[in-house]
């Protein structure tokens, strides 16, 4: 009669089988994050950290690359939710109209954005962008984008309410580090994010979830007929 | 076998588990019910507070430039104010937000109290021109300033407040508006919203037995829905400026649902007229089951509790209706002559001018106090607000109206009361504490030179209180030098000040003379009343003492 085989044997074998698959899962569940991410060539010195996608086993969340400021500004910052997609961010600013547009147009409503153009990066490497935006509306509709980046990757909008601190705010002098605006860039000036007119923007903090973005317009005079409001987006989308 | 071994210890720890389990719980309830007993025992004995208070909260909503109210008219202070909003800009052009100390549109002088105001940043303050009667309020000591009040964490000054990395908590997202109405209204800034310190006062004051009489809910709106009266189990009441919103077709002079049927009480079923008015409404309380709720027949004749939490909400309406326009019944001529007499009226024949919001809010707090006997609360908080505080453009020409409604508005207050007092031969306005709150000053740099330009958003402003136990006269609280990028200024040059009160220290005094009867706490309440209210009063003061510089009521009044 074949002797029977002690309980412990047989709890000890169903441990190691359920480890074994863990194991096995975990391995080919790691190495299919990226995809869900487009990773855009660029050198390596710039590139931050990549996450896994948020359908893996949680992971600690890794360092921050290399710091660049007493506050820890690092532009591809980690959040608890993952990575803080800097190339988006980095596209919205990239499509900000600046003063040199203007200039050389002659006429905002002019500028002609057809074509990719090249703008420098916060890095200072030269770049193919996309195409800036044709009208100082759809500016005022990215630094909009550009709050909502930061809110979603920060729990709520940036505190404050002048520009320069908002700009503050946004380049990473927050608590969690997070920035979403490089630290120099053509519409950044004195501190200040400008419109396309030379004007500093205005911001108006309603709440955690809602700033309002206003543009002096054409006119470079704020509380006048042209200026150009955030808010008023969605009652023109509904007109249209 | 093996485990037949153990079966008898198992059966009989499983017994001793289920014996003991039974015998905790019946002897669990036994004390519970003991504990209640005791508890109702102590409620019963507590004596009834006599007299009558009413707390008003005025909201400022937009963030009031008290800068431009309350004006530093001479020292550092005044330096300070000059430099941010000169007095020359150009070609002898004051700024079109400058506030000068003589000549036209000048700053009203205050009179300052034996000793002076006690600020050492400025030895006369004045009140915008467009507050004459703010001006005739304090110099007769009914009125009083607390300067520099904002939410806070904890303490906090300039150096700790530009560290980096900051150390000392603040209050989060600074300068926005809903995040700083709901942080003041709530006096927890550093918590997830969920009850208002109106609502908490209310719910400790109800468990109290403070108002064992009442009739209607002991936080009454007339501003709508807020966070202030939202409280654990106090329900806030909305009031319009018009008196209550009953349904239509079974109202008449005497008041709502008059035409249709008499409420002899609450909880009691109505007996409806022999009207075409009052089978109507028999019907539609048939229909929606509130009669049955009514002669408090309940839960075997509901389906579903969501059915009857409803119809106790509407039970609940259909009895504040009826018990707020009984308070409304009393005559109002006297409340309505004041307040229009407040705003220019001639008198007699001539036409009566249109009231802003605002004065005709405090018309019916008014009203209600004067109705107070149909309420049946000895104590009473009322919620009224002011919009229109956010002035980043045409400030003055927008700031100078708003400060203008504002002082007639607290003028007709006054004298109604005092009008309501006379009638009935009475001191209500001893009974009677208004405080303001906003969500924030502004900055004492404009946004621009031209007309057409305003304030930004800026933190620690300038707060009124008002009424028969305000120690007038006085500015309370530490009024700041008004020096950019130094003192009491964030991180920026633009004359925002970091707050030396927090919320909790000033209104916890208001608090505290509400929850009292002379110089003593009600009657089951004490200082931890206090703090269950105000629950982060103790990182900025001892709760049970109120700070020497904050002693704005009389508790002897």
């Amino acid at each position: 009669m074949m002797k029977r085989l002690p309980p412990w044997s047989i709890h000890l074998a169903f441990a190691l089988v359920v480890g074994g698959i863990a194991v096995v899962g975990w391995r080919f569940a790691g190495s299919g994050g990226e995809r869900f991410y487009y990773i855009e060539p660029r050198s390596s010195a710039s590139r931050g950290p990549q996450d896994p996608a948020l359908c893996v086993l949680p992971t600690v969340p890794r360092p921050p690359p290399t710091v660049d400021s007493p506050f820890g500004i690092h532009l591809f910052a980690t959040t608890p939710l993952g990575v803080l997609r800097p190339l988006r961010a980095m596209a919205i600013v990239d499509q900000l109209g600046i003063p040199e547009m203007v200039s050389a147009a002659h006429s905002p409503t002019t500028v002609t954005t057809d074509a990719p153009v090249s703008v420098a990066s916060s890095a200072g490497e030269n770049r193919t962008a996309v195409a800036p935006n044709e009208s100082s509306l759809d500016d005022v509709q990215s630094v909009v984008m550009l709050l909502e980046e930061f809110r979603r990757a920060f729990g709520a909008m940036p505190t404050g309410e002048l520009n320069d601190e908002i700009v503050r705010r946004l380049q990473g002098e927050n608590p969690k580090g997070i920035a979403v605006l490089p630290k120099s860039h053509p519409a950044i000036r004195e501190g200040e994010l400008i419109d396309r007119f030379g004007t500093p923007y205005r911001f108006h903090p309603e709440s955690a979830w809602v700033t309002t973005v206003r543009s002096a317009g054409p006119d470079k005079k704020m509380w006048t007929g042209d200026d150009i409001l955030s808010e008023n987006f969605t009652a023109e989308l509904v007109q249209q | 076998m093996k485990n037949r071994k153990h079966q008898d210890h198992f059966e009989s720890r499983r017994n001793f588990l289920c014996k003991s389990a039974c015998a905790s719980l019946g002897i669990t309830s036994v004390v519970n019910t003991l504990a209640h007993l005791q508890l109702t025992q102590s409620v019963m004995a507590q004596s009834v507070p006599t007299d009558y208070k009413s707390m008003i909260c005025l909201f400022l909503y937009g963030g009031n430039d008290a800068n431009n109210m309350l004006v530093p008219l001479d020292g550092e202070a005044r330096t300070n104010y000059n430099s941010a909003r000169p007095a020359d800009i150009g070609g002898g052009v004051p700024h079109p937000i400058h506030l000068p100390v003589t000549g036209t549109n000048a700053a009203l002088a205050l009179t300052a109290p034996p000793g002076g105001f006690g600020q050492t940043t400025a030895t006369q303050f004045g009140v915008h021109y467009n507050m004459p009667n703010v001006r005739n309020l304090f110099n007769n000591g009914d009125l009083a300033f607390v300067a520099n009040v904002g939410t806070l964490v904890q303490p906090i000054n300039r150096t700790q407040y530009i560290a980096v990395p900051r150390t000392v908590p603040v209050p989060p997202q600074l300068f926005s508006h809903s995040d700083q109405q709901l942080q003041w209204q709530s006096s927890l800034p550093d918590r997830p919203f969920q009850t208002g310190w109106g609502g908490r006062a209310a719910d400790i004051m109800m468990q109290a037995a403070v108002n064992p009489d009442s009739k209607v809910s002991m936080n009454i709106s007339i501003a709508g829905q807020n966070s202030y009266q939202v409280g654990g189990s106090t329900v806030q009441y909305s009031v319009s400026t018009s008196g209550v919103v009953a349904l239509s077709g079974y109202n008449n002079s005497s008041g709502p649902y008059a035409a249709a049927a008499t409420y002899p009480d609450n909880f009691t079923l109505p007996s409806y007229t022999a009207t075409d008015a009052g089978r109507q409404l028999r019907a539609l309380d048939t229909i929606t089951k509130l009669a049955r709720m009514q002669l408090g027949v309940t839960d075997q004749h509901y389906q579903h509790h969501l059915e009857e939490g409803y119809n106790e909400i509407m039970r609940r309406a259909r009895d504040n209706e009826s018990v707020v326009g009984a308070a409304l019944t009393p005559a109002a001529t006297a409340i309505n002559d004041a307040f229009d007499y407040a705003f220019g009226w001639a008198g007699g024949a001539a036409t009566r001018p249109t009231l802003p919001d605002v004065a005709s809010q405090l018309k019916m707090v008014v009203r209600l106090m004067q109705g107070r006997g149909s309420l049946g609360n000895k104590r009473q908080i009322f919620f009224v607000s002011m919009n229109g505080f956010d002035t980043h453009q045409n400030q003055p020409t927008d700031h100078n109206n708003l400060m203008g409604n504002l002082d007639k508005a607290l003028k007709g207050f006054k004298d109604a009361i005092d009008a309501v007092s006379l009638a009935e031969g009475s001191s209500l306005w001893d009974d009677t504490l208004l405080f303001t709150h906003s969500d924030f000053a502004r900055t004492l740099q404009p946004n621009g030179n031209e007309t057409g330009s305003g304030t930004d958003h800026g933190w620690g402003g300038h707060q009124i209180v008002m009424g028969g136990p305000v120690i007038g006269q006085r500015i309370y609280g530490s009024f700041p030098n008004l020096a950019r990028a130094d003192g009491q200024d964030v991180d920026s040059n633009r004359g925002r000040w970091i707050p030396t009160l927090a919320v909790e220290q000033y209104a916890s005094v208001a608090a505290k003379w509400f929850m009292s009867s002379g110089t003593s706490y009600l009657s089951g309440l004490s200082s931890s009343s206090v703090s269950t209210v105000f629950p982060n009063l103790g990182r900025f003061q001892t709760v049970g003492s109120i700070p020497s510089n904050l002693g704005f009521v009389d508790f002897n009044v």
